[in-house]
């Protein structure tokens, strides 16, 4: 009952305000509100989905990818293949510009992982390049929160592929 | 309005080398700046949203972003705050980022028509030591105070050479010259424009191959035009030095740059207006005519074509070819009935499905060439996409509202059954470890326990004991005990001997199991505690589950409002469209009068000579 008394007054307030003020600030009023219920359905969302007790999230950094294009990248959790991804040359310019991808979220028990990113792509002298990378990691209470960094190594002119996890403050 | 992102978004790729250590908010930036390169900006403001703080850089992004997402007045009260913090204080914008942002805005102002805000803005910017946005500055400073103007005495290359909007900025000065009767100066400085435009000129292999790092010092001074621009550009000063040669009545010279206009020129329907007026001017009757049926072609259901149907008539009775010029005013005739009738049946009511494609050539026609209509067609293609977005909303809230449940009734099982179950488990073991530690301390007490011993000498003692006993029933029955009494004491002192001699090593073990069987224990408490915390999430869970029935609720609603917003949107669409076609139409049937009257006229003029001709022959 308090739910559709709550609902009916914010119609009521909507109609209201949809009457006084002109169209464009109610339709910019009405975009505001459905950024707020995306922004809240996203919070829900890695509440009850990914609570950090389970919560394993992966990302993918490059540097200026002077020494590495990258094709694509395949992520394998505990020998299981969990997720791929295929670049575009939009996607591979927005990480040399200095994007952060979000490549994957799940679930995983709480003890001991492994965790292995396979990298392809061209290298040096545009060869074509596979190179994979692992990491151990013990899941507990906290989200696992993991960056994969794609770095130019100046001192041999190579790729360099880091596993970077980040710390949840 | 991307012009403001990028030089944003880009400080992000700059300011991550300097994050050292990283934050989390930092990395939110990045990964809002990943959404912002693919496109989606509403993503990018949601990502940039959920950092935990945000500084003066991520607001600025966040202004963008909503300004790029049609949210004015979100992106207005953010820059306010922003320009409100003065450079000294802490985390305080970099004037250069300043800037951007102030331009951004003074040309969104100018746009919206709201020339006193712009102009706040445009005061507000100071550029720096390394004039970049210079030219943008002067630029909108030209455009709010259109023409008050300030001129230099001598056009500012030097000064203006790095500036992309160099040619804009000196040709509208250039203009403004020429009204006020000095066209001989702006001649010279368009002149000097088209001198100083560069074009980048790709280098070829062998050229690449032998300047090595070289070629950068051979790369003229200044900015430098993608070829396109350039052509554009160009186009653009002759098409100003044309029409201040025409201004000047010196249609040869304006005739000489016309006639070199490349056909696909952006800008060549303004070149064909001031070519036909060129052309009229000269009586250049056969390219007049050619100039005017390209009109009609290049540019139907406009006000430039509909005019050129009847100045082909007018030409040719100019000329005295009265027979071609009826038969023009006939074809203007049927060609204004087929334009009215075309329009009449291109003009019905839009539906929003055919905003994107799907427009007739005229309401396309109408919605591209005014700034209000494009602006409606925009809002309505976003509320579009918010309700297309809705569905998948909708299934992301069902999706939890499931997960929510299950979560329930997994809490209610293990609150109702499994957690009592368990605890009643754990008490019971608790009671028996702490009896079996009471048992054990008490058997301590005694010499020599039976309890506390074990395998062969457990044996052992039983036997003796046993043999004690009996001996004590042969005691009673008075029976001949012969050396057994010695004989059991011997023994029961020996197995003294060894339990004493073992004792150490045989509490130690006690004592490790009895702290293992601890430890298992303590182990279980904390998973019971565990499950005892998520038990009392019931809670969390019944809000949540209360929420996401209100967010379901205001999300029906929102769709609602939405609807009925577009709805109101298309419905204004529409009248303005069908107001165009009444005025176009009023002006159609203007124009034709008008070809009527001349048809009527010619006619006349034929009639006549043809009676003067039969009274000649007659005669």
């Amino acid at each position: 009952m308090r739910v559709l008394l709550c609902s009916v007054l914010m119609w009521l307030s909507l109609l209201a305000s949809a009457e006084t003020a002109p169209v464009s600030d109610q339709l910019e009023q009405l975009k505001q509100q459905v950024i707020q219920l995306n922004r809240e359905l996203f919070l829900l969302e890695e509440e009850l989905l990914f609570p950090p007790q389970t919560q394993l999230a992966v990302f993918l950094s490059a540097d200026t990818g002077q020494f590495f294009q990258l094709d694509s990248v395949e992520l394998i959790l505990n020998d299981k293949p969990v997720g791929a991804h295929l670049y575009t040359a939009q996607q591979w310019d927005a990480l040399k510009r200095g994007a952060i991808q979000p490549l994957y979220k799940g679930n995983v028990k709480a003890g001991e992982h492994n965790l292995t990113a396979v990298f392809v792509g061209k290298g040096p002298d545009n060869r074509d390049y596979r190179r994979a990378v692992n990491y151990r990691f013990a899941k507990a209470d906290d989200a696992v929160l993991l960056e994969l960094q794609i770095n130019d190594r100046s001192s041999d002119y190579q790729p360099d592929f880091v596993v970077q996890p980040w710390s949840n403050d | 309005m991307l012009l403001l992102l990028p030089p944003l978004v880009q400080a992000a790729a700059s300011a991550q080398a300097a994050a050292t250590p990283a934050t989390i908010a930092e990395k939110h930036y990045r990964q809002a700046a990943w959404a912002f390169y693919l496109q989606q900006p509403a993503q990018a403001l949601e990502t940039l949203q959920l950092a935990p703080q945000h500084d003066a850089r991520t607001r600025l992004l966040e202004a963008g972003l909503y300004l790029q997402l049609s949210m004015p007045q979100h992106a207005i009260a953010l820059i306010d705050t922003l320009l409100s913090d003065t450079a000294a204080s802490p985390g305080a914008l970099p004037q250069a980022l300043k800037n951007v942002a102030l331009l951004q805005f003074a040309r969104y102002q100018l746009e919206q028509g709201n020339k006193t805000p712009a102009r706040d803005y445009l005061k507000q910017v100071q550029i720096t030591d390394d004039n970049a946005w210079l030219g943008q500055q002067l630029l909108l400073e030209q455009l709010i105070n259109w023409p008050d103007i300030t001129l230099p005495p001598a056009p500012e290359f030097e000064r203006l050479r790095h500036q992309p909007e160099m040619p804009y900025i000196i040709s509208n000065q250039a203009l403004v010259l020429a009204q006020t009767d000095h066209s001989d100066t702006a001649l010279d400085w368009l002149a000097q424009i088209r001198q100083q435009l560069k074009t980048s000129e790709g280098q070829g292999f062998w050229q690449l191959l032998f300047s090595g790092q070289w070629h950068l010092l051979s790369e003229p001074d200044g900015f430098i035009y993608p070829s396109a621009e350039h052509e554009a550009l160009s186009d653009y000063v002759a098409l100003t030095q044309a029409q201040l040669h025409i201004q000047r009545q010196e249609f040869a010279a304006a005739d000489a740059i016309l006639s070199n206009f490349a056909a696909d020129s952006v800008l060549n329907r303004n070149a064909l207006q001031l070519y036909s007026h060129i052309l009229t001017e000269q009586r250049h009757v056969p390219a007049l005519l050619a100039v005017l049926q390209q009109q009609i072609r290049l540019q139907p259901f406009s006000h430039t074509a509909w005019l050129a149907a009847t100045r082909i008539g007018e030409q040719l009775e100019r000329v005295l070819q009265v027979d071609d010029a009826l038969g023009a005013y006939r074809w203007a005739d049927q060609y204004y009935v087929q334009q009215a009738q075309q329009m009449q049946q291109q003009a019905r009511p839009v539906e929003v499905g055919q905003l994107q494609q799907g427009l007739s050539a005229w309401q396309q026609l109408q919605i591209s060439n005014d700034s209000q209509l494009f602006h409606l067609q925009q809002d309505i293609l976003s509320v579009q996409q918010h309700l297309t977005a809705a569905a998948q909303r909708q299934q992301r809230l069902a999706q939890l509202q499931d997960v929510t449940n299950l979560k329930l009734t997994q809490q209610q099982q293990l609150l109702s059954s499994r957690l009592p179950q368990l605890r009643q488990q754990r008490d019971a073991l608790q009671q028996q470890f702490s009896q079996l530690q009471q048992q054990i301390s008490a058997a301590e007490q005694q010499p020599m326990p039976l309890s506390l011993w074990q395998g062969e000498p457990y044996q052992q003692l039983q036997r003796l004991d046993r043999a004690e006993q009996r001996l004590a029933v042969l005691q009673q029955h008075q029976q001949p005990l012969q050396n057994y009494p010695q004989r059991l004491n011997r023994l029961r002192g020996l197995l003294q001997w060894q339990y004493s001699n073992s004792a150490a090593e045989r509490r130690w073990q006690r004592q490790k199991q009895l702290q293992q069987t601890a430890g298992v224990l303590e182990q279980l408490e904390l998973q019971m505690a565990a499950l005892a915390r998520q038990g009392n999430k019931t809670e969390r869970l019944q809000q949540v589950q209360q929420r996401l029935t209100q967010l379901s609720n205001h999300q029906q609603q929102l769709n609602l409002a939405l609807l009925s917003k577009q709805q109101q949107l298309l419905a204004e669409l529409n009248q303005q469209l069908q107001q165009r076609l009444q005025q176009q139409l009023a002006t159609l049937n203007d124009l034709q009068r008008h070809n009527k009257e001349s048809m009527a006229r010619v006619m006349e003029r034929v009639l006549l000579s043809s009676g003067t001709d039969n009274s000649g022959a007659g005669l």
